[in-house]
């Protein structure tokens, strides 16, 4: 089994409709995750039907009892989140949002007026598709710590793909390279990076391809929209040549493509676009057989 | 006044507009920053090629043991909600990768040997594009703590002036921080069933954070708005602009320029959304 | 042989529990005293939920018990780091085994150990 991770580094170059595209190519011998757990939209492009949904609880938050709190402020100058404001009067009001529940308030409260609550974080189910499972979540907005979730969702697909003998292991990853990234390419076997011929993208996809380097990912990149800007397309080319990263495919742009997505259906629906992916799929699949296994062993599970 | 610009889906136009907004704001004789707090992936700086005049590394505290009086009591241990501290016999071994910086573990410490130590989380950069003042952040690469970058870039903004802030993509941790200290939200959204499903994240929440949001629909034409428009008006969101999709746009993107510079009509539309967005708020606090 | 090794296991609470393939993320650990004066200890994994760094937590929770070695399928390296540190020998043992089978396998010597890595 292959553990496949697409992501883009920056948002919107076509890291979801390009994994809905690689399941149905994968030959019904797949296993999917969204590991986008902030804005998951896989599972709008892949029909099935859902498994009951399942809780995702993490971490805790404070709760601050009025009766007993003084309002010393003590709490308000030591939490390092700007979770906690005076208020009148003699109040300490808790910003929910801002709480990761470290406990540093119920530390210095002279009243013993803190406690705390489980948070719910989520939940997350399995749906089956036409193409095999699906493993998806959805975060509550602003319930915070999305990489343990990104773990969760993938240790359950990794122990799915074993038990269905799966060829692939397909993630959707999130935008950025921040701790969801972390979380969502560890311990891959490829890392495909999505890209389009803009400043913007290109920009973020070097920042990208020195995260797959600093974790000794094996990485290769799809340049998306690739007619959109002939010359941003040779300045992506010749850096992703600079890094020695594999151009898996080119994919052009057309204005059909957000069209058919809007009605439900993908890439694989445009005529001009579909060649190009099945290619994609093909150098996808030829790149990840002779991925440097090594590389891929060291970096395995970096996060657990 | 703070105004965000944020989008739940990443790729919808979130810097286009925020640098439009902040550079016409400018030409408008404004005072007004731009804020890049999308620290993973800024690329505000792209289209405003801001003349940067200071930069800052930003630290974090992270705990250390420096001298060898640990007694391996595991008290810190017992209290970090983050599994960073493993006790041994006689000292601890910290593990920085997975330390929120709370300072707890420093506080409980009985034999208060532990002590915090400074550690880089990226770069701070201010500056000018003509009479903007540019602010951005820059998390380093492989770093996990980014909202501490995030909330020192929202600092910087000098209180009374007009900063408009372009945010990260998603609805957690980052976004979350991004939101700190708006005055009002707006969301970018594109007329397909990924960016309906992400604004509705999106909306939420603004709507945890009591603040008020408007929507600007990217690229109108490409796909199909009326479930996006029903929604919207079901939940009473302002729409405070829309555009089609222009090729002329996308091509100034893909250049790196300030598309408003040469395509008139998207220089007009954003002046409207300033107008909006400049207006006393008549709504949106539903 | 003196020591005790520990082993994560999904199901059951004595020497016919499986091997679970996570150190981190096991339900529970079975801790069995070498020089056989001291019952197997049954430990449940109450980090399995934790947010981040359950190897570590599971790694603390061992050391705690006086554990000098640890067999399992897999381990992550925060925990392999974290166990390293407290001084525990690590052996691989393939999924599926009970703590029974990989008991008599560490006394007889063919578990193999489990190298250290550099990250």
């Amino acid at each position: 089994m292959k553990q496949i991770v697409v992501v883009s580094g920056k948002g919107g170059t076509g890291k979801t409709s390009f994994t809905a595209a690689f399941a149905e190519l994968a030959g019904r011998s797949v296993v999917l995750v969204d590991a986008d757990v902030d804005a998951a939209n896989l599972a709008l492009l892949l029909d099935g039907s859902d498994e009951p949904p399942r809780e995702y609880q993490a971490g805790r938050l404070a709760r601050i009892d009025p009766v007993r709190c003084t309002g010393c402020g003590l709490c308000v100058d030591a939490c390092r989140f700007d979770a906690l404001h005076l208020a009148e009067p003699h109040r300490v009001v808790l910003q929910d949002l801002a709480c990761e529940g470290c406990g540093v308030c119920a530390v210095v409260c002279p009243e013993d007026a803190v406690s705390f609550v489980p948070q719910r974080a989520g939940q997350w189910t399995v749906r089956d598709t036409a193409f095999g499972p699906l493993v998806h979540a959805e975060l509550v907005p602003g319930a915070g710590n999305s990489g343990k979730l990104v773990a969760l969702l993938r240790e359950t697909s990794r122990g799915l793909a074993e038990r269905l003998a799966a060829s692939w292991l397909l993630i959707d990853g999130p935008p950025g390279i921040g701790c969801p990234v972390h979380a969502a390419v560890t311990g891959t076997d490829l890392l495909v990076a999505v890209t389009e011929p803009t400043p913007s993208a290109l920009h973020d996809l070097e920042r990208l391809l020195e995260l797959a380097a600093r974790f000794r990912l094996p990485a290769a990149v799809v340049l998306n929209k690739a007619d959109l800007d002939p010359a941003g397309t040779d300045l992506v080319e010749a850096a992703v040549a600079a890094r020695g990263v594999e151009l898996l495919g080119r994919v052009p742009f057309d204005p059909e493509v957000p069209r058919r997505l809007a009605a439900g259906t993908g890439l694989l629906t445009v005529p001009g676009v579909r060649d190009a992916v099945v290619a994609c799929w093909a150098a996808v699949a030829r790149r990840a057989g002779r991925a440097n296994a090594s590389a891929a062993e060291e970096g395995r599970d970096a996060a657990v | 006044m703070r105004l965000v610009v944020a989008s739940g889906k990443g790729g919808t136009g979130k810097t286009l507009v925020s640098t439009h907004l902040a550079w016409l704001a400018a030409e408008r004789g404004l005072d007004v920053t731009y804020a890049d707090v999308d620290v993973e992936t800024p690329n505000g700086h792209l289209f405003l090629a801001p003349v940067v005049e200071r930069e800052h590394r930003h630290t974090v505290l992270l705990p250390s043991l420096p001298f060898g009086h640990c007694t391996g009591c595991g008290v810190c241990h017992d209290f970090c909600q983050y599994n960073a501290i493993l006790p041994l016999p006689d000292s601890v071994l910290i593990f920085p990768e997975l330390c929120h910086n709370c300072g707890g573990c420093v506080r409980v410490c009985p034999p208060a040997v532990l002590s915090e130590v400074p550690h880089e989380v990226g770069t701070v950069r201010e500056g000018r594009a003509g009479n903007l003042r540019f602010l951005d952040g820059r998390v380093d690469v492989g770093e996990p703590r980014a909202t501490p970058l995030i909330q020192e870039v929202l600092r910087r903004i000098d209180a009374g002036t007009l900063a408009v802030v372009d945010a990260p993509p998603g609805t957690s941790c980052n976004t979350t921080a991004a939101l700190s200290g708006a005055d009002r939200v707006l969301l970018v959204t594109e007329p397909t069933p990924f960016g309906l499903h992400d604004l509705r994240l999106a909306l939420q929440l603004c709507r945890t954070a009591g603040l008020p949001a408007g929507v600007v629909i990217n690229r109108a034409d490409l796909g199909d708005d009326r479930p996006l428009r029903a929604f919207l008006e079901a939940e009473r969101v302002p729409v405070r602009a829309a555009w089609r999709y222009d090729p002329e746009l996308a091509v100034a993107v893909a250049r790196g320029e300030l598309a408003g510079r040469r395509v008139p009509w998207f220089r007009d539309a954003v002046e409207h959304l300033l107008d909006a967005c400049l207006a006393p708020q008549e709504d949106g606090r539903s | 042989m003196n020591g005790r090794l520990a082993v994560p296991v999904r199901d059951g609470v004595g020497l016919q529990a499986r091997l679970d393939r996570q150190l981190g993320r096991a339900a529970a650990f079975v801790v069995v005293d070498l020089d056989g004066s001291v019952e197997p200890v049954y430990l449940i994994n109450e980090g399995v939920q934790a947010e981040q760094g359950a190897g570590i937590g599971a790694a603390a929770l061992l050391l705690q018990h006086g554990v000098t070695a640890v067999a399992a399928e897999h381990f992550g390296p925060k925990a392999e780091q974290a166990l390293r540190a407290g001084g525990a020998a690590l052996y691989t043992a393939p999924g599926g085994l009970t703590v029974a089978e990989v008991l008599e396998r560490f006394r007889a010597g063919t578990l193999v150990r489990h190298e250290l890595k550099v990250y």
